[in-house]
């Protein structure tokens, strides 16, 4: 069975949720990925390739095969979380509205569908898995670039390598640090001050730095985390219906493979139509050393 | 008082001048001669060149009459064609026996027919968004008019 939508018109409505999609997922990048439109089913395997840092080179003792060391280890995560959103609209609203309403509320389940997906996985971030934070606690009023310089320290003395390093932030670390002094004037002259104007900082520190608002707490008063791509394996595939849909199939971005099931399906008793956005994904810790938590104090 | 010999040389000379003055006069007269018979050869050369001129001009009016007709003659053979090749289409439609118009529209031009063909042929999800991606919005337009089908 195919899994590519066939209507015209729900291929522009689903690519137009395709950006939002993708960009509320931005910060997946932190981590080391599997994701493709290829069908799956729910609690199927996928393995995600981390890739670690690399063992010590050996004295060369006439072949080269001895002491071989592949620094890509390979995870097996099961596609173990399904979700989705629906939402519906009458035919009289499809038809007396200038706004294309389907297109807007699909746009808006797919956003808060990929927020949930990464707060989900942001729940793996616990002490469980990756240890004691990187600094102790502190409030967001006392995160400056200092700290993040105590940040990075702590993920090298984990020997967390150099590249591909992330600082996800909780919204209020984020803003104190918009209001640091070095990061402000940092960005003053050479670049285009996308940190005062545009409430921005891309790279901090050897570190990509990413904003959320729906980082979760899991229990551990959790503000923020530095990671590598070999600290969680996150795996994302398209779950093929079994029932018959007048329009169903995958929607994806070519370059990442993120990827959302679209469903499409029309009550004849209300004359409403209905679209569910589904994703099918699953995660696992890998590399304990590859995430550094940041964590705020105790209390209310 | 002059003498006669003083009168004499004096009427010789007078006589010297006015010879020097006819001859210069006979100079101009026979320039002027030679003038006369260039223009009057200028004058028939062109007298020649309009001749030629006003049966050039006889000639093309003669032309234009021709092709007019010819025009004319075309324009009605056209005609002609258009109800014969009308006649035909009807006699094959007719023994193929369907009675349903044939999709024809304005927008049906190659270009959009080719998009909506690749479009339809794509099976795998990333080719579709690649290829919705390198559509303009006028494409994308166009092939949502021309495959649109109610929701």
């Amino acid at each position: 069975m195919a899994n590519t939508l066939t209507n015209v018109k729900d291929i522009k409505v689903a690519q137009s949720a395709l950006q939002p999609f993708m960009a509320a997922l931005t910060p997946l990048r932190a981590f080391s990925t599997n994701f493709s439109p290829e069908p799956a089913d729910k609690l199927d395997t996928v393995r995600v390739p981390v890739v670690g840092a690399p063992a010590q080179s050996s004295d060369f003792a006439g072949n080269y095969t001895a002491s071989a060391d592949s620094t890509v280890a390979v995870v097996p995560v099961q596609l173990n979380r399904h979700k989705y959103k629906t939402i519906h609209v009458t035919a009289r609203e499809a038809t007396e509205t200038a706004l294309n309403v389907l297109e807007t509320l699909v746009s808006s389940a797919v956003k808060q569908l990929a927020q949930d997906v990464l707060q989900d996985i942001f729940s793996e971030i616990t002490a469980a898995n990756y240890g004691a934070p990187a600094i102790p606690a502190l409030a967001a009023s006392a995160f400056d670039y200092k700290k993040i310089l105590a940040v990075r320290e702590a993920c090298s003395i984990a020997k967390m390598p150099v590249s591909d390093r992330a600082l996800v932030l909780d919204g209020a670390y984020f803003t104190s640090l918009l209001g640091d002094e070095i990061v402000a004037k940092s960005f003053m002259a050479p670049i285009a001050q996308p940190g005062v104007v545009e409430a921005q900082i891309r790279r901090l520190a050897g570190f990509d730095i990413y904003e959320t608002v729906i980082l979760p707490e899991n229990g551990e008063k959790l503000a923020g985390f530095a990671a590598h791509p070999s600290g969680l394996a996150v795996a994302m595939r398209y779950l093929q219906p079994v029932a018959h849909y007048e329009e169903a199939g995958a929607v994806t971005d070519p370059e990442t493979g993120l990827t959302f099931g679209y469903l499409r399906y029309t009550e004849t008793q209300s004359n409403r139509i209905f679209v569910t956005v589904e994703c099918l994904y699953g995660f696992k810790a890998a590399i304990p050393d590859g995430i550094k938590r940041i964590t705020r104090p105790a209390g209310p | 008082m002059l003498t006669v010999d003083e009168q004499l040389e004096e009427a010789l000379a007078n006589l010297r001048s006015l010879e020097a003055d006819a001859s210069a006069r006979e100079t101009l007269l026979s320039e002027a001669a030679t003038k006369t018979e260039a223009l009057t050869a200028q004058v028939a050369e062109l007298q020649a060149q309009r001749e030629r001129l006003d049966a050039d001009l006889a000639s093309v009016r003669q032309n234009l009459v021709t092709l007019t007709k010819r025009n004319e003659e075309l324009e009605a053979a056209e005609k002609d064609i258009e109800k014969r090749a009308a006649k035909r289409a009807a006699e094959i439609v007719a023994s193929t026996g369907t009675t349903a118009p044939a999709p024809v529209t304005p927008k049906a031009d190659h270009q959009t027919e080719d998009l909506v063909s690749r479009f339809k042929a794509i099976t795998d999800p990333k080719e579709q968004t690649l290829f919705w991606r390198s559509l303009s919005p006028q494409q994308q337009a166009l092939i949502l008019s021309n495959t649109a089908t109610a929701h």
